[in-house]
């Protein structure tokens, strides 16, 4: 048990630094030539350019400019960004909260109607409730966050006008206000995220219902309902928590999208902006923040599975 | 003790070896299972030396996990030994997986032994690597011939055909680079009996025909010893007995190799007089062996000696080797019950 | 990585189809319904297909042509599915966009097959060392939101066609190199590959004679599946702005541009996403029925 939590922690120590160095590069290659050309503008003579690096510290050599920076982040410091003389961890601190709180509920939806369809779609396996749940399962699966995102914002624009509110309210200034902003957002995340949890589901519960203790349960006389919806399913849900870092990763994709249809200023408009204004100091703490609790997500996973299931440790 | 050391004398006669393991030792790390766990290793080989000549069968028995598949491996070049040497050909040269193709092996299940995706000829075909098309088509042919196959099986795949016949495709496949030596891997074990005497049968006729040696490995006694020129007991890791073929069916002196021995009555014909000798326990593991011999535990008739002093393998008679401080002091017909254990075998001791 | 076998039964979600290889199917299908989805996938496929092959020769109007109608006109005789707010043909751009849009998932699918099959029979085959590190690096693909690694990718090497495809390649190798290295794995087990060896084959021809063709239906499964998700990744990364350069018709930037004026005129919208989502819904289906024949894992369990 400490073993498996041992090579989990260390797992994800080593992907976290694998990551800082990945995000640090990918915004440095974010501006070709000089970041401090960016910052200058254009008609900057070199000699402000030279300036402006030195001041930086972007004349040291690239590594250095890494471990500095790996540095500060261990310690908190995010930075500021030259572009928008922002501190990176204030930007992040208002953008963050809007991310997390559409992720989550998009996942609470996504479960709550998953879970369901892949249950009675594994119970009917084979029949034609199964394909008449999988094909139209298909159809919403096809269905990117741009479109079903689209979709509810029409609706919601032209048929629920005093339920919904276009632009962003915050939790802390309206409890109600801020649920009527996210809950379609939510929604437009979380559909498209449920095909994939219904459909690991069936499959996993498929598998369990195929196996010897539930003809034996069966044999043994015990109520079909039982025998599904309680034995089958607490043996077929580990398999779909191991696969919760792949939700966690779909959600994340409809982040970027949702966020840019609802005008929402989360950490996924964010990342865009920081491109489009090539502000490589903001975009590698966005990133790597992002990054940072997808892998810290899953990492929580890992360790709470043994307590679901003991035989996780072992493999 | 009595007899030789184990190792061969300088002089002794090479001519006609194809197969010269010399000590040869396989460890396996195993994994970790907890912090501060060290890896073990297990002893899978540990120091094995035998030789084989051109045209014979050594026979290799043993309890499942005694190292026998690993000193198979080791043998064909498949493995290679942690210390020690495995030579082959008549050259002597050490053994590389492919090398030439003097080495071929027939495995134990022959569905997982061909390629599915490959029709039966072309699996044959295989070992000829450098050789013409059309004379790769005439010993294709040929080995087909051998093992007595309809060439027109040659083109189906290996689930189009039954466990006998995909068996006969790998015996084709061994046999047609001319190798100097086939390792025979649990290879009939898979077959039921009417089919696994058609195949000894026919390893039997092919080696007169071409002079192949083999080892055979098997846990099954019946089936090994009726094709071996010679015999070899492993006990974990190590080999307690090497007994020529009529040694091992009567003068068996290893308290493990005749206990092994007695599980399989009427081998030959006029065995009354053998009772079956039943074993305590199960054989210890392999990861940490006991310092003395390693039978002892399970052994009738082990003392303290037998506990702290390991035995070397000795020769008793020409081709007989056996490790054991005690050898013969239980024989198949004087067979000592497992439950009187220890202190029954001083009344029944010290006469060989 | 993830070993091949843990003690579940692992579900197979759309990105993991089995990791057993399996003989070749050799049955015939019992159920007439899959035969009818079949169907209907590869005819809407073939369809796209043939609209990206030939469709300059069938539009109407040229698709970047800015006068060809008035602006935000609803569908008419003359513009059967309106004009957008710029007056260009809605009908011609739909069709001038299956080109990108399939170009896009074929580059970045093969790519994702060339490099991530390597990767996992390279990794599964040549020993522990080389498992150790590739493992690792897949792993650490694996690790990042693929949407955020996509635009990272982006970021740095500048929007298109092809840039986008092969941000999307790279974030979908780690699905292949996992297949590929389980099966693998599975594969080099088998004795036929030690009595290749003994043959005196090589590496090279052991990888190529035998594991290939023996790993090849759980990729064709993943290549499918594939095609659909890096078809919807292509489309929301052009949705953002990274795809084919304004003006070239694009699903994802047509509905982005028009986005505006989705509450006023509708359809500008609603043309572009019902041609998106019927296309990647045939790659879909495609994938599950692919998966459901190759698949012994849900073919025995589902009793079909």
């Amino acid at each position: 048990m400490i073993l498996y939590l041992a090579k989990k922690l260390t797992g994800a120590a080593g992907v976290l630094l694998a990551l800082s160095a990945l995000v640090f590069f990918a915004g440095r290659g974010l501006v070709p030539g000089s970041a401090a050309s960016v910052i200058a503008g254009a008609k900057a003579s070199p000699e402000t350019i030279a300036a402006i690096e030195r001041d930086l510290g972007l004349d040291q050599p690239l590594y250095q400019q890494y471990l500095d920076w790996l540095w500060g982040t261990l310690r908190g410091d995010f930075g500021v960004s030259p572009i928008s003389g922002q501190e990176n961890l204030d930007v992040i601190a208002q953008q963050a909260p809007i991310s997390f709180e559409l992720a989550l509920i998009g996942l609470v939806i996504a479960v709550a109607v998953g879970l369901p369809v892949g249950v009675i779609a594994a119970t009917h396996s084979g029949k034609g409730i199964d394909w008449g749940i999988r094909i139209p399962l298909l159809v919403v699966f096809a269905f990117p966050g741009f479109v079903s995102g689209s979709a509810a914002l029409y609706v919601a624009a032209q048929y629920l006008t005093n339920m919904y509110s276009a632009s962003y309210i915050p939790f802390s200034e309206s409890a109600v206000g801020n649920l009527q902003t996210m809950l379609l957002p939510a929604l437009a995340v979380g559909i498209p995220t449920a095909p994939l949890v219904a459909q690991m589901t069936r499959s996993s519960m498929i598998e369990v219902l195929a196996q010897p203790h539930i003809t034996t349960a069966r044999t043994n006389g015990i109520a079909e309902w039982r025998i599904r919806y309680v034995y089958a399913l607490r043996a077929a849900l580990p398999p779909v928590l191991t696969l919760i870092g792949f939700i966690f990763g779909f959600l994340v994709g409809g982040l970027f999208i949702v966020e840019e249809i609802f005008s929402l200023p989360g950490l996924g408009r964010g990342v865009l902006d920081s491109i489009s204004n090539r502000d490589f100091s903001q975009l590698t703490a966005q990133a790597l923040v992002i990054a940072g609790t997808f892998i810290l997500g899953n990492l929580l996973v890992d360790i709470a599975l043994p307590f679901v299931d003991r035989r996780i440790i072992h493999t | 003790m009595t007899g030789k050391q184990t190792l061969p004398e300088a002089s002794e006669d090479l001519r006609d070896v194809v197969l010269d393991v010399h000590d040869a030792v396989k460890y396996f790390r195993t994994r970790r299972t907890s912090l501060r766990g060290e890896r073990a290793q297990v002893h899978a080989v540990d120091g094995i030396s035998v030789r084989l000549r051109a045209g014979r069968t050594l026979g290799l028995v043993g309890e499942s996990g005694c190292g026998k598949s690993t000193l198979g491996r080791l043998i064909t070049g498949l493995d290679t030994p942690t210390s020690g040497s495995v030579q082959v050909g008549a050259e002597l040269r050490d053994v590389t997986a492919g090398a030439g193709g003097r080495v071929q092996a027939v495995f134990q299940d022959p569905a997982s032994a061909l390629d599915p995706r490959m029709n039966v000829r072309a699996s044959v075909a295989e070992a000829l690597g450098g050789v013409g098309k059309a004379e790769r088509e005439q010993r294709v042919d040929d080995a087909f011939a051998a093992v007595g196959l309809p060439r027109e099986l040659g083109s189906r795949y290996p689930h189009q055909l039954s466990g006998g016949q995909q068996q006969r495709v790998c015996i084709a496949r061994a046999l047609i680079a001319r190798p100097d030596l086939i390792l025979l891997d649990e290879a009939v074990s898979s077959l039921d009996a009417s089919l696994q005497a058609q195949v000894l049968d026919l390893l039997e006729r092919l080696q007169r025909e071409t002079g192949t040696a083999y080892v055979f490995i098997s846990h099954d006694l019946r089936a090994v010893r009726q094709v071996s020129h010679s015999m070899a007991v492993m006990y974990l890791g190590q080999i307690v007995e090497e007994a020529p073929a009529d040694a091992f069916d009567r003068g068996l002196l290893h308290p493990y190799a005749v206990a092994l021995r007695s599980t399989e009555p009427g081998i030959f014909q006029g065995e009354e007089g053998i009772e079956r000798v039943v074993l305590r326990g199960e054989p210890p593991s392999a990861v940490n062996p006991p310092p003395g011999c390693r039978f002892a535990p399970r052994c009738p008739i082990a003392d303290d000696g037998c506990v702290q002093v390991a035995p070397e393998l000795a020769e008793v008679s020409t081709g007989h080797r056996v490790r054991c401080h005690k050898p013969g002091e239980l024989t198949l017909t004087r067979a000592v019950h497992a439950d009187s254990a220890t202190s029954g075998a001083a009344d029944l001791g010290g006469e060989l | 990585m993830t070993k091949p076998s843990s003690a579940h039964p692992r579900p197979s979600p759309p990105t993991a189809p089995p990791t057993t290889p399996t003989p070749a199917p050799k049955r015939s299908f019992r159920w007439p319904l899959r035969g009818i989805v079949a169907n209907v996938a590869v005819f809407l496929i073939l369809g796209y297909i043939f609209l990206a092959a030939f469709g300059s020769f069938l539009v109407p109007y040229g698709p970047n042509d800015v006068s060809a109608g008035p602006r935000l006109s609803s569908p008419s005789a003359d513009h059967w599915l309106g004009t957008d707010a710029l007056g260009r043909d809605q009908f011609s751009r739909i069709i001038a966009a299956a080109r990108p849009a399939l170009l896009s998932a074929t580059y970045a699918v093969l790519f994702a097959l060339l490099i991530g099959t390597a990767i996992g029979i390279a990794a599964g085959f040549l020993g522990r060392l080389w498992d150790g590190v590739l493992s690792r690096i897949v792993d650490l693909l694996f690790a990042i939101p693929e949407y955020l690694l996509a635009i990272l990718v982006l970021a740095v090497m500048g929007s298109g066609l092809i840039n986008a495809s092969l941000a999307i390649g790279i974030v979908t190798i780690p699905r292949f190199a996992r297949i590929a290295r389980g099966s693998t794995i599975e594969i080099a087990q088998r004795a036929f590959v030690d009595a290749a060896r003994l043959c005196g084959r090589g590496r090279l021809w052991i990888v190529f004679r035998h594991i290939l063709p023996n790993i090849a239906s759980p990729l064709v499964i993943m290549t499918a599946i594939n095609l659909s998700t890096a078809e919807g990744a292509y489309a929301a990364l052009s949705f953002l702005g990274f795809g084919v350069r304004p003006p070239d018709a694009d699903y994802g930037s047509m509905i982005s541009s028009s986005q505006q004026y989705l509450l006023t005129d509708p359809w500008v919208v609603a043309f572009p996403s019902i041609a998106f989502v019927v296309l990647v819904l045939a790659f879909n289906l495609l994938g599950d029925v692919l998966r459901d024949r190759l698949d012994p894992h849900t073919r025995t369990a589902a009793g079909a």
